[in-house]
């Protein structure tokens, strides 16, 4: 198992969105979380990808307990053990698409060197090997394959995607997702995708219901 | 370097930052020629001062001459050149002209020993021969008119006649000559002194010093025979230098009965890299006589534009605090820009001082960058002041005022690194707050915000 959250619980004045959820996620498994607009899908991620801490509630990774960590050490988790796959790609204008690949590799203080072959593998791998230059010049489909690579650049044990097709067409989305889910399980990560869309569902391993803040 | 990495490509990035370049550059330029101008005054003021004072001086009214007493300065350690003087106040007369002309004008006679005082470099090609009017655009005097130290124009009348009548002696044919006129003795006024009296060489003057009780000390007839400029004005409006026994008659100095001539002291000057406070020292433990620098002489002059030029470089630093909201609005704004970014930077694990060290290593690298740019303007415009003013005619300063025609300049390199150094230490602080900022940025916030 690479991911576990056991009693996660998150809620707002008057709200409970999170209530003693329960995951596991192994290792190369997509799961796909589904659920009603307002039902708690992108606290779920932002908890489990360090960006929120929940109220109570354990998340490990590889056997280790992130929830209790400092805000330095939930950085440094961020930066080594978690990519992020994002709905708007969220990909930095004032830098090249290898920059954009790269800075993860800066941002987890690994190797450069090694890190530029690896984005360069990584690109190739989605087709892009021969793109550089302005990533504002790139469609759709290409910027969330550059956040593709950004995120698996470090080899992450857990990738998290957050309507990782919701702003493309359906054909670039069915690439894009193939992409996603090849690149994972040939890494190894676990992935944890939230969507709305069937397709995305249809082609994850499990496919997990989010309802009165507990998945099923 | 993460932060460093971030800092340049966002500040390559953003026009507003080129906004904050340009100040700095200007706020580091400006500073650099003001105080360059002001630093050159001093440097000159200085060089002058001393070089009208000599290094050091003995102040020894009644001391002796004498050539023993030459021998004995010279030979003491870091003494070059010793010259004796004589220094009298006095009241200067025209001979000529009605009353309205005939002003006494007070000054300060010196006689000094023209061979000695040459050797000590009081007495430069560059001092010598100013014309006595400060008009920039006026030609320079033609030789003839211009003095030749203390021979005046009626001794080479003399000379000549005198040389005309043992030639027409040795000739055998008698010629009419002019009678024969006594040659005056020779005195190169400062041309301050001269100006605006508006007197020349060649006139007639009476000078006297007054002994307090209604008589005189000493009264002389002389000629002006050159004129002196020194450089600065409270030296050049008084000066007046006399052949050294004039002098020494004129302040009641000279050889009577037994009593051998006097001086009022010496003047020295050091040999190159001797500390002048170090030579006086030496000269008094050698001698007993009190020396005193050209510092402590003319310190009060030099010091006083020292403040200047302090004063001119605090209110510089002022200005450049200007620059400081400038800067701060500059990266207040590079910071509300680039939330989005410093949000997904931190959502991909970079850490809050990463972001802060980028937007820091943005203001050092414009404060640095401009402060060197500013530099490189600043010595750039100071070498084009003087050639821009004799290309154009445009003269720097007030010509009634200031006979410098050009500016003095310094390209000390203290004046560039002090308002780089302020320059970096004040945009650093300026740039503390919008780091502080960017460094708060929550990823969550942002990544909501862009979804």
């Amino acid at each position: 198992m690479r991911l576990g959250v056991t009693g996660l619980r998150k809620a707002w004045p008057g709200l409970t969105v999170l209530d003693g959820l329960e995951l596991r996620v192994d290792s190369g498994e997509v799961v796909a979380i589904r659920g009603a607009s307002g039902t708690g899908k992108s606290t779920l991620l932002h908890c489990l990808g360090l960006l929120d801490r929940p109220d109570t509630g354990q998340i490990t990774l590889d056997s280790q307990e992130l929830s209790s960590l400092s805000e330095a050490g939930r950085t440094a988790a961020r930066a080594r053990h978690i990519g992020f796959v994002f709905q708007a790609f969220h990909l930095l204008n004032d830098f090249t698409v290898r920059e954009n690949v790269l800075m993860s590799a800066r941002t987890a203080g690994l190797d450069l060197t090694e890190g530029r072959a690896r984005a360069s593998e990584l690109l190739g791998r989605v087709g892009l090997g021969e793109r550089d230059g302005d990533v504002r010049t790139l469609s759709g489909g290409e910027r969330q394959r550059v956040a593709l690579c950004r995120a698996l650049l470090p080899r992450p044990a857990l990738l998290l995607a957050d309507e990782p097709t919701g702003n493309l067409d359906p054909a670039t989305a069915a690439v894009v997702l193939g992409e996603i889910i090849a690149l994972a399980k040939a890494e190894g990560s676990a992935v944890v995708m939230v969507t709305h869309d069937p397709e995305v569902a249809r082609r994850a391993d499990r496919v997990l219901e989010l309802r009165a803040g507990r998945l099923a | 370097m993460l932060s460093t990495h971030l800092g340049i490509r966002w500040l390559r990035r953003r026009r507003a930052a080129w906004l904050a370049l340009a100040a700095i550059t200007l706020t580091v330029a400006v500073p650099i020629i003001v105080v360059g101008v002001m630093q050159g005054w001093l440097e000159v003021t200085a060089r002058q001062a001393r070089a009208a004072e000599s290094d050091v001086v003995i102040v020894a009214p009644g001391v002796t001459g004498s050539n023993k007493l030459r021998d004995r300065l010279e030979q003491i350690p870091g003494v070059a050149v010793a010259a004796p003087y004589t220094q009298s106040w006095a009241v200067m007369s025209r001979t000529a002209g009605g009353e309205d002309l005939r002003a006494n004008i007070a000054c300060q006679v010196e006689g000094i020993d023209w061979a000695a005082d040459w050797k000590l470099g009081r007495l430069t090609a560059a001092a010598l021969h100013a014309p006595p009017v400060t008009d920039l655009s006026a030609p320079p005097l033609p030789a003839d008119e211009r003095g030749t130290g203390f021979v005046t124009q009626t001794w080479r009348a003399a000379t000549a006649l005198a040389g005309l009548q043992v030639a027409s002696a040795l000739g055998g044919m008698p010629i009419s000559l002019p009678p024969y006129q006594r040659p005056r003795p020779g005195v190169v006024c400062g041309r301050e002194l001269l100006y605006p009296h508006a007197m020349l060489p060649g006139e007639e003057i009476q000078i006297a010093v007054p002994n307090g009780a209604g008589g005189t000390v000493g009264r002389i007839t002389a000629e002006i025979s050159d004129t002196v400029g020194i450089g600065v004005l409270e030296i050049d409006r008084f000066l007046v230098l006399a052949p050294l026994p004039l002098g020494q008659r004129l302040g009641g100095l000279q050889a009577k009965d037994d009593r051998a001539a006097r001086l009022s002291g010496w003047r020295l000057s050091a040999q190159p890299g001797a500390e002048p406070h170090a030579v006086a020292r030496a000269v008094v433990q050698d001698t007993g006589l009190r020396a005193l620098t050209w510092q402590d002489l003319r310190g009060n002059l030099v010091k006083g534009m020292e403040i200047q030029r302090n004063i001119g470089a605090l209110v510089m630093i002022l200005i450049q605090g200007i620059t400081v909201f400038i800067v701060y609005a500059v990266f207040s704004t590079m910071v509300v820009e680039l939330r989005h970014d410093i949000g997904v930077l931190r959502g991909i694990g970079a850490r809050r001082r990463d972001i802060a060290g980028a937007v820091l290593w943005a203001g050092a690298v414009a404060c640095v960058g401009g402060g060197i740019l500013g530099w490189a303007i600043g010595w750039g415009v100071l070498a084009a002041l003087n050639p821009f003013s004799r290309a154009t005619g445009i003269p720097l300063f007030p010509q009634d005022v200031i006979y410098t025609p050009e500016a003095p300049i310094s390209y000390t390199w203290w004046i560039p690194l002090l308002f780089i150094v302020t320059m970096t230490v004040i945009g650093l602080l300026a740039v503390l707050l919008p780091a502080w900022r960017a460094a708060r940025v929550e990823p969550i916030d942002t990544l909501r915000e862009g979804a």
